[in-house]
């Protein structure tokens, strides 16, 4: 059991590692999308494949007559890809996410837009080197034990976009309450209404830049006819009497009248009091909506306006293909009463 | 000789007029890709009165024939139209047919349900047109909704329910459809439901709000004076002056907030 024991101290030089800049690689995004208002992006920081994700040094050797050089503390050396992505108004910063991985750390954030301006996603990059130390007498190691970390600064990345924020028309929705209509199916209706109003579909459309989103839960009434349908003036009345803009309902036999067309049904009704819309065929959806709002702000569909199937929203007859609006009628868009 | 002579000249004289009778006929007649152009957004008339003016009854067998075929699926609700617009007799048991036309599945389509309650106006337009007795009674029947089980009815509106509920939307439909012909059997008909003591008609009327018969009525009463184009235009004045007038009041709320 005598032994003698030479202490040889070899310290690692803990400082010494540093992450090589080369080994390590930085990139952020930053997109708007006007269809939503919202801000969306990324910063990442990524290593390269052969960059270790961790070092184990023996940091206190000594000396045993029988077993030679012995070590007897360890220290280890876990190094983690680390990134802070800030997003930052013209304002200033506006939100910070972060995340940390061995090997690609990517943090992701999305806002909406709150001004206009430049907005940008700028990336702060780290490597963060977590220490561990165990004494380790003849290899019987005692449990890692976290002594402190380091950070190495790698640099930063920055993108940039410019916001001009659509014109925010909010809908409160209420539907009959026979009528089926989820917030989900509400949302994808507006979509469809905001993407084509803002797409510049040419051959005389205008660009207009509108975002309808709804407002609060979508409420359920009783007014209408049977069913959820309206089928008279008073019928309608009360319906448009309802708290909130758009209504939805089964069905409509009667908007100032029966249907103006020989042979076609209703499905939509818009005045300065509100839009009645029926659930119909999911893809012209948007279109009916957008209509009637534009019947709501005083857009009129007046006979030789428009070549009925030339495409335009304000159409009297609605198929998804209705997806242009003239600059004046976009105008009565942008400037809501 | 001379005898046979004008007899052969009689005959030939004849065989000409007959031929000079049928060939504007034949000319005439329009062909399916003419109809179904006319049918799609570009031509078809948003006024009954153009509606009604745009073809005579030899087309009804060609629309007959469309409004089954599962080609014709997409304008099956403007052909019903059409159909019932051009005021053929026989239009009315190809809309029947089609309005019962068993449905593949327990909920129809939009498309669908807007094709079937085209048809059961397009049968109101006919009786306007013609008087149709058989579409009459047909419309009339309708007025109870207990019918549509005994017609057989299969497949329902894509938002009702049930059964009970959607034979009650297509009695509306019928209310509908006897307003638009005009014909006073049609009032009679609409008049008797709001006193009808039929337990039937009597459930069908309770679910009805009280200003729907009334309302109806005063459609019906615009057709039997000003005929389905008058009444159509009368409506489409009003609308126009409606839409002017939030038009004016927009553009002055604009203006103010300037």
């Amino acid at each position: 059991m005598s032994r003698h024991l030479v202490i040889v101290l070899l310290w690692s030089a803990v400082l010494a590692w540093s992450p090589a800049a080369h080994s390590y690689s930085r990139a952020s995004g930053i997109s708007f999308s006007t269809l939503t208002a919202t801000l969306s992006g990324y910063s990442q920081t990524w290593k390269d494949p052969w960059d270790a994700d961790y070092y184990v040094d023996c940091v206190f050797w000594a000396w045993d007559d029988v077993y030679g050089y012995q070590c007897m503390a360890i220290q280890t050396q876990i190094n983690y890809a680390h990134v802070f992505a800030d997003l930052n108004s013209p304002a200033g910063l506006h939100q910070t996410t972060a995340a940390t991985d061995f090997t690609n750390a990517v943090a992701g954030y999305s806002a909406v837009a709150t001004m206009d301006g430049t907005w940008s996603g700028q990336g702060r990059h780290y490597v963060i080197s977590d220490f561990y130390y165990q004494w380790c007498p003849y290899n019987f190691c005692t449990p890692p034990l976290y002594t402190g970390s380091m950070w190495f600064d790698i640099g930063t990345s920055e993108d940039q976009v410019l916001v001009t924020l659509p014109v925010i028309i909010s809908m409160k929705i209420s539907r009959h309450d026979t009528t089926s209509l989820s917030m989900g199916e509400a949302l994808g209706i507006l979509g469809m209404a905001t993407e084509l109003l803002q797409t510049d579909d040419n051959d005389g459309d205008t660009a207009c830049s509108v975002l309808f989103l709804p407002i609060a839960d979508i409420d359920p009434f009783s007014e209408s006819g049977p069913e959820g349908v309206v089928n008279d003036q008073p019928e309608m009345a009360a319906v448009m009497a309802v708290p909130g803009l758009v209504q939805v309902v089964n069905g409509i036999e009667w908007c100032n009248g029966p249907p103006h067309i020989p042979g076609a049904t209703i499905t939509g009704c818009g005045n300065s009091q509100g839009i009645t819309v029926r659930r119909w065929t999911p893809t012209a959806e948007g279109v009916v909506w957008a209509h009637e709002y534009g019947h709501n702000q005083g857009l009129s569909v007046l006979p030789g306006t428009h070549n009925p199937n030339s495409g335009f929203l304000m159409n009297q007859t609605i198929n998804e293909g209705q997806r242009r609006v003239t600059a004046s009628e976009c105008n009565a868009f942008l400037n809501p009463i | 000789m001379y005898w046979r002579h004008r007899m052969k000249w009689q005959v030939g004289l004849m065989t000409m007029c007959v031929t000079v009778a049928l060939v504007p006929d034949a000319l005439s007649q329009p062909t399916h890709a003419e109809v179904r152009q006319f049918l799609q957004d570009d031509a078809f008339p948003h006024s009954y009165r153009e509606l009604a003016q745009a073809y005579d009854v030899s087309v009804s067998p060609l629309l007959g024939e469309m409004l089954n075929s599962p080609v014709e699926k997409a304008d099956r609700g403007r052909i019903a139209t059409l159909l019932g617009a051009v005021g053929d007799e026989r239009a009315a048991d190809a809309l029947i047919s089609f309005v019962e036309k068993p449905a593949d599945t327990e909920h129809i389509t939009f498309e669908h349900e807007d094709a079937r309650n085209s048809a059961m106006r397009a049968l109101g337009y006919l009786v306007n047109r013609t008087g149709d007795e058989r579409a009459l009674k047909y419309l009339t029947d309708s007025l109870t909704p207990g019918v549509w089980r005994q017609r057989g009815l299969t497949g329902m509106a894509a938002g009702a329910r049930s059964y009970e509920e959607y034979d009650r939307a297509l009695s509306r439909q019928a209310i509908f459809a006897l307003a638009y012909s005009g014909h006073p059997a049609a009032a009679e008909a609409i008049t008797s439901l709001q006193r009808s003591p039929s337990a039937g008609q009597a459930a069908f009327r309770n679910s009805l709000s009280d200003s729907t018969l009334t309302q109806w009525l005063e459609v019906h009463r615009l057709v039997a004076e000003r005929g389905l184009a008058g009444m159509y235009e009368h409506y489409e004045a009003e609308r126009q002056a409606d839409g002017q007038r939030q038009a004016d009041e927009a553009n002055r709320a604009r203006e103010q907030r300037q």
